[in-house]
């Protein structure tokens, strides 16, 4: 039986606004290099961080969280008392993460994961290190295991340049800043802007006038997104021993998963843009509410899945989509990137007349459209769907300029079958399916008796015949 | 075993859907005038608070053959069935109110949703949890 208490970081969030509230006089003050005024103001504040520790160490006192006869119990509360008990059987992933801000105090975030639920998604419990090490031990065992995926050299710079989420960094960098601006009261963005526009100045020299901003933003963020997929891919390993698959990694935030292999709902292969020019994909996994976008479990090469298989046999020997393009709607697939390209194309053969210092950005964004028209007669040619007898699906579908290609290994889904009147008398119809990570996928232009076979012995229900849509 | 609400257990959602009305009452008294928020709240407690009682006569929650089976409500009886290999968590919560009248809310977490569960009593959201989730007592 394992028994801790939670980490007092753990109430943070309850606290975090008060904290912000009397830190920022402080920070303010502590910039304009002011030392009395940051003294006064941290006075100021003294009572109600004094109360907020207050709260904290009563909430840390009176917590509990404790291991026994396959359950996870945590308990804790000032005036509502709150006991929650999680059957360890229903946990299909759980994730050991130290992140830089915790390390410091000793702590580290665990998240459990469960093999369905809506209400009940994840849980985070901010433990002692040690403890919250031991919990994930007694969770899920693990021996000694052989890393059978360790990227190192040029492999490494691939598996990080895969993992790499550019939208996602910039996003978050953009909210980053906003904050930091909003905090302290300087415009960080603009002082950014400012860099940028050095940077932009020097690309000038290579690049015609209206691209070099453009050009320089985007090389910023991909740079900024490389660096933060590099070091949180540092020294990442994958292995496996048993029934449970380890993958370990990261520099400054140190994240360990641990993964059910019999409660994996799907394993997905993701065909981006940048995945077909290093000629490797890489491998997501979905383990129930278990989802990870941040990290893939390992990455393939082209035609070479023997890592794969020697890491996951049950993904071997996979049904491969059927796919009948012929009796597709090529208007399906097209419609959005061509009429996009055409419409460019048209503004482009314009702009050269009348305004040719924003041609060559719309040439850019035209080649980007011609692109989506590439992936959508891909996606004619290659989108589609299958089972076979050991009830495993396997999907191809495509989405903006990326391919995925998908082994569904669970029954515990929504499937749809959807057909508007034109595609129904033409025989055809759409599949889709939300898995119990709640991902929905789409795949179009199927023939209507495959998908409804699909829908039938997919799911524990049956489908009713002959209705425009069917919810099974 | 069947678990059924106390009379008691019922107080608690009636206290709290009487605390609600005199709420809703006391807004209507800041943005307007005080005779509305009388009939607000004298229309809160009288269509509100009676309705825990009403629904603790039809309310039953049994644990067999493997499922959780939860029948309540009033005018409109609605049956709620879970199966217990299904149930990921259950969660306890125990107010000063709820621990005077010996009344606990149950939340029950499965694969496919949750369930509350409101006035049960101590001693039977014990036993129900161990139905359901197993395991040791609460540390």
């Amino acid at each position: 039986m394992s028994r801790a208490r939670l980490h007092p970081l753990h109430f943070f969030n309850y606290i975090q606004y008060a904290v912000v509230l009397c830190a920022v006089p402080v920070v303010q003050e502590l910039l304009d290099w002011d030392f009395p005024g940051a003294w006064a103001a941290l006075w100021q504040g003294f009572a109600i961080l004094a109360g907020c520790l207050l709260l904290t160490v009563v909430l840390w006192r009176t917590s509990r969280v404790a291991l026994a006869g396959g359950v996870l119990s945590v308990a804790g509360g000032l005036v509502l008392w709150r006991t929650a008990f999680y059957r360890t059987a229903t946990i299909s992933a759980v994730e050991l993460r130290r992140p830089l801000w915790l390390a410091p105090f000793g702590a580290a975030e665990l998240f459990l994961f469960f093999t369905g639920g809506t209400r009940l998604r994840r849980i985070k419990l901010v433990l002692p290190h040690g403890k919250a090490a031991e919990f994930t031990r007694a969770l899920l065992p693990l021996g000694p295991t052989r890393a059978a995926f360790a990227p190192a050299g040029m492999g490494r710079l691939h598996f990080a340049l895969l993992s790499a989420n550019v939208a996602a960094t910039s996003f978050f960098a953009l909210s980053a800043a906003n904050r930091i601006s909003q905090l302290i009261g300087e415009d960080v963005g603009a002082l950014a802007l400012g860099g940028l526009q050095h940077a932009g100045q020097l690309l000038a020299l290579f690049l015609p006038a209206g691209l070099s901003l453009l050009a320089a933003v985007v090389l910023f963020f991909f740079v900024l997104s490389l660096v933060a997929s590099w070091l949180r891919t540092f020294r990442f390993s994958a292995g496996r021993f048993g029934d449970i698959l380890v993958c370990r990694g990261g520099l400054l935030s140190r994240t360990e998963r641990r993964i059910r292999v019999p409660c994996i709902t799907a394993a997905t292969l993701k065909t981006s843009p940048l995945a077909r020019l290093l000629r490797r994909r890489p491998l997501y996994l979905q383990a129930g509410t278990f989802a990870p976008t941040d990290l893939p479990l390992l990455m393939v090469q082209r035609g070479n899945l023997q890592t794969l298989y020697q890491l996951l046999p049950e993904l071997a020997d996979p049904p491969v989509p059927a796919c009948e393009p012929r009796r597709k709607s090529p208007g399906q697939y097209l419609w959005r990137p061509g009429s996009l390209s055409l419409l460019l194309a048209a503004l482009l053969a314009v702009a050269q007349r009348t305004l040719p210092g924003i041609a060559p950005l719309l040439g850019v964004l035209l080649a980007l459209a011609l692109a989506g028209v590439a992936c959508g007669v891909e996606a004619l040619l290659k989108e589609g769907a299958a089972m076979d007898a050991r009830g495993r699906m396997a999907l191809c579908y495509t989405r903006a300029l990326t391919r995925y290609d998908l082994l569904l290994l669970t029954k515990d889904c929504t499937i749809s079958v959807f057909a508007t009147p034109p595609a129904q008398l033409a025989g055809r119809c759409n599949l889709r399916v939300r898995t119990p990570s709640r991902k929905t996928l789409l795949v179009r232009s199927l023939p209507l008796p495959l998908a409804q076979t699909l829908a039938a012995a997919g799911c524990r229900g049956g489908t009713r015949p002959n209705t425009q849509r069917e919810e099974v | 075993m069947t678990y059924t609400v106390s009379l008691r257990g019922a107080l608690l959602p009636a206290l709290w859907l009487a605390g609600c009305s005199a709420a809703a009452g006391f807004v209507v008294w800041l943005l307007w005038s005080p005779g509305p928020a009388l009939a607000v709240t004298l229309a809160g407690l009288l269509l509100l608070v009676p309705l825990p009682f009403l629904r603790r006569r039809r309310f039953a929650a049994t644990v067999a053959d493997g499922a959780l089976c939860v029948t309540s409500g009033y005018f409109l009886q609605v049956t709620h069935t879970l199966p217990v290999a299904g149930v990921t968590g259950v969660l306890r919560l125990v107010t000063p109110l709820g621990r005077l009248l010996n009344a606990t809310t149950l939340v029950v977490f499965s694969t496919g949703g949750a369930l509350t569960l409101v006035g049960l009593t101590r001693a039977d959201a014990v036993a129900l949890r161990k139905a359901l989730a197993g395991g040791e007592p609460s540390p």
